[in-house]
This record gives structure tokens, sequence and C-alpha cells, in this order.
């Protein structure tokens, strides 16, 4: 419960603190703390049922201070979590290289994904052309510059508020019949 | 708790947090139809509560700095800009002069007073404190709300022109959708030869102008003011100056860039127009006694009358 907590305030801050930085930062360069929080949540996080209330809460409260529809960045947020988690337990995906990768990847995937609800919900942008795609390719850029400091941030979470053990989840391996 | 969630098996919360999204979604979306649609609720409202003071901190440092820095560029040529502005005013007040005695004389004086006093609101003054969290939309966070009479629909403009409109309130928080935003439609006029159209947000610095007819003439330079005819914003608002027209060959309309009256990266003080208008009434609620009479009045936060000062061109 503790580490629930701890996060989400991180999280609410984190969001918070890029509202700021948004002022001084043209925004496909500015990069999204909430987002890479939940990827980086989703390569550490201990189980998947808490971890997506986690993300759950994270994402309504983006929505909030974002222009977003409610529940609009919830639900991509969700399925980021389920990936990360997905591909964390696949892959290591920890190491700064891989990591800025991922979530670069991830992060591009969840512009075009953003842009797709958004034009569902309020019809075609008018007067738009490709430059959405630039803003995001940009803006992934960003995040995954930034998603090492993130995870390093999450990582001096885990290791202060629940000790070294949990940070440290194992990669399952698994063996197939014919190995060996 | 901790054995709550852990007995929460992983797909029940997955499809319960996406049938939740999808739901918010659709209620958010049609509930600005909704006549009760008022404030944010206090669990809501206490995320845009506690986001005030702390983007008011963490931008008060870089705020002295850029403050600073402008105040030193704009003195560099003070001087020469002084003398301009003081030849300019000699020559507007002489051509104001000519046109009231014009108009003196024509007795049509009491009727342009008359439509001013359907023009003059109450604006409250605000502080931008923090733009929105995710660069793919474009909004704004000001720092006062519906303690300060401020309602979604409310429009918020600067002396440069438009920037957009009040979404969600809390009681000391509003949120603003700009005119950049993809979600923002305004219907608008080109002031030279009152051409129609309409002004589109598509998420970067500029805004679209489609759905002029293909015959209008639309030139690079001409102004573009709101139209009154939304229901949202006052007739005659700037919105921005057209930079590009595209031709689109076999279409009946043609289309053009705008580049925006306000200068949205430099935005800090904004005027909220304490006026919802009849579409907004319509979309976010109109059950609650006209707005400026319930306003506050807090220290630094005075009601301000605009009477004999239009707010922009």
């Amino acid at each position: 419960m503790r580490l629930f907590l701890s996060f989400l305030l991180i999280g609410v801050l984190l969001m918070i603190s890029q509202g700021a930085l948004a002022r001084w930062l043209p925004p496909p360069f500015c990069p999204d703390f909430g987002l890479l929080l939940v990827i980086c949540l989703g390569l550490r996080w201990p189980t998947l049922s808490s971890g997506l209330l986690l993300v759950g809460f994270l994402g309504f409260s983006a929505d909030l201070l974002s222009g977003s529809l409610m529940g609009q960045q919830a639900l991509l947020r969700v399925f980021v979590f389920a990936i990360a988690f997905i591909a964390g337990r696949q892959f290591n995906i920890r190491e700064t290289l891989p990591l800025m990768g991922f979530a670069g990847s991830v992060s591009f995937l969840y512009g075009v994904a953003l842009y797709l609800l958004t034009l569902f919900f309020i019809g075609s942008a008018a007067g738009e052309g490709s430059g959405w795609l630039f803003d995001d390719f940009w803006h992934s850029m960003a995040n995954a510059i930034f998603a090492p400091v993130i995870s390093w941030l999450c990582a001096r979470v885990f290791l202060w508020v629940v000790g070294d053990e949990a940070n440290e989840r194992a990669l399952q391996i698994r063996v197939g019949g014919g190995a060996l | 708790m901790p054995g709550f969630l852990k007995s929460l098996s992983a797909p029940i919360a997955f499809g319960g947090l996406i049938i939740l999204a999808v739901v918010s979604m659709v209620a958010d979306r049609t509930g600005r139809l909704d006549p009760d649609r008022q404030d944010l609720p206090w669990w809501q409202g206490v995320l845009l509560e506690m986001a005030i003071p702390v983007q008011k901190v963490l931008a008060a440092p870089a705020n002295a700095v850029l403050q600073s820095w402008n105040s030193y560029v704009d003195l560099v040529d003070v001087r020469a800009e002084n003398e301009g502005l003081r030849l300019r005013v000699a020559e507007l007040e002489e051509a104001n002069l000519q046109f009231r005695e014009a108009l003196v004389a024509s007795g049509h004086l009491e009727r342009i007073a008359a439509m001013r006093d359907d023009f003059e609101v109450p604006m409250q003054p605000s502080e931008v404190v923090g733009l929105d969290v995710s660069p793919f939309f474009r909004s704004v966070l000001v720092d006062r709300g519906s303690r300060h009479g401020i309602r979604p629909g409310s429009p918020v403009i600067t002396d440069e022109g438009v920037v957009g409109v009040v979404t969600r309130t809390s009681p000391h928080a509003a949120k603003t959708m700009l005119v950049l935003d993809r979600q923002s439609r305004v219907d608008a006029v080109i002031q030279r030869n009152r051409a129609r159209g309409m002004v589109s947000g598509n998420g970067s610095g500029e805004l679209g102008f489609e759905f002029v007819v293909l015959g209008a003439d639309v030139q690079i330079g001409d102004r573009v003011i709101t139209s009154g005819l939304g229901g949202v914003y006052p007739k005659g608002l700037d919105l921005g100056q057209v930079t590009t027209v595209s031709d689109l060959s076999g279409s009946l309309v043609q289309s053009a860039s705008l580049k925006p009256a306000v200068d949205f990266g430099r935005l800090e003080q904004v005027f909220v127009m304490l006026r919802v208008g009849p579409t907004m009434e319509l979309l976010y609620g109109g059950d609650g006694p006209p707005l400026g009479e319930s306003a506050e009045s807090e220290a630094g936060g005075d009601i301000v009358d605009t009477a004999g000062s239009p707010p922009a061109s």
C-alpha cells in the first residue's frame, strides 16, 4: 500500500511539474513524465492487477490536468502499462539503451493512438496535414531521452519503500522441453 | 487493503478499467449537453486546486529570469518606440475626433452607445499558471475559478485577441481550451470583406480557416475576427492574420492558415469574460445566476468592468 500511495503521489506531482515545465519548452519537446512513469512502472511493478489500478488513477489524473476527454489517457495508459509489464517479463529492457528504444517506440504509438481517438470523438481535424506525425516523433525522442531518468527515480523509490528485493524482479526464463 | 488489491485478478481489473475509461469518455463528450453541468466534483477539483500553488512555485524562478530578460530587451528600443507611439496616438486622436464629429452630426451616437452596452461584459483578470500536461492537447490552467464567477463556457481573451474557452472549473482554478486545440472551432469572418468561415485549431502553433466559399476574396495579411454567430465569443474579437491561402482544386471551398493574434508562447495574463454565450448556455448549462453576480471579489482578483474599453479590435 505504501508503494501504491508513494507512486500515486509521485505521479501526480510529476504531472503537475510537467505543466509548469511546458511553459518553457515547445509542446513536442516537452517530455511526458506521466507516461514515462507508467512505462517504468510496467517494467518493475510486482503484480499486474494492483499496477493496473495505480495506472488507472494516474491516467484519470492526467485527463483532469489535460484537455483530453475524461478517460482518454487512462484507457491508453492502461494498455501501455500492460504492454510494458509483459515486455518487461520477456526481455531485459531496463538497461539504458533498450529502455530508451522501448520508451520512444511506445510513446510514438501512444501519440498515434491518442490522435486517432481524438479524431474518432471530434471528427476530422480541419486544416491539418502530417505535421502532428513530426510532432509525435520529436515528442517520442524527448521521452526516450528522459526515460532513464524516470527509471532511475522509480528504482530509488522502490528501494526506499520496499527494499532491494522488490526492485530486482526476477526475469522469467522458460526453458523448452528440448533444451539441453 | 493490500490483500484486497492482490485478490483482484488482472483480467477483471483490466476489463473494468477499459470499460470505465470508455464510459467516461462517452459521458464526458455527451455530458456537455447536460444542463446541470457546473463545477467539477470536489474529488476531481482537488487535483486542479493542488496544481495551482505547485505550478506557481515551480514557474516562479523561470518567470523571474524571463521577465528580467524581456524587460532588458524591451528597454533597448523604448525611446524610439515611444516617439513613434506618441506620433501614432496624436494621429489616432485626430482621426477619433473626426469620427465622433461625423457620428454626432449624423445622429448615430446614441444607437452606437446602446450597442456598446450589449458588448460590455465584466471580466476577471487571471494568471496562467500551467499548460497542458499532454503535448497533444492545448489547454491552460488559470488561477481563478467558480468562486470568481467563472463558469464552463466563459470566453477567455487578452488585449491581443481570443485565447480560448473555459471547459472545467473548480473553486479556484479553471481549465481553458485554447483556440489552438484540435477540438476548438470558432465561427469567424474576414474583417475586410466579411467572408465567413470556421477557424479551427490543429494542435500546432497555427490556426486553420476553412469553409471559405471558393469565390471569396481571401488575401494574405487579412485579419480574421469572430463573427459572433457561434454564440460563444462576442463579435469582433481578433483571431489572427491570414498567412497562406490554399486553393483546393476541385473543391467548393478554400482554406487558409492563420497566424494567431495572441502570442501563446508568452501567455501570462488573461481576461475571462464573465458572460456565457447562448451556445455555451446550451452546452454547459444555464441554470445558475447571471455570471458576475455571484463572483467573489478577492484581493488581486477584482472584476474589471470594460466600460469604454472594448477588449479587442
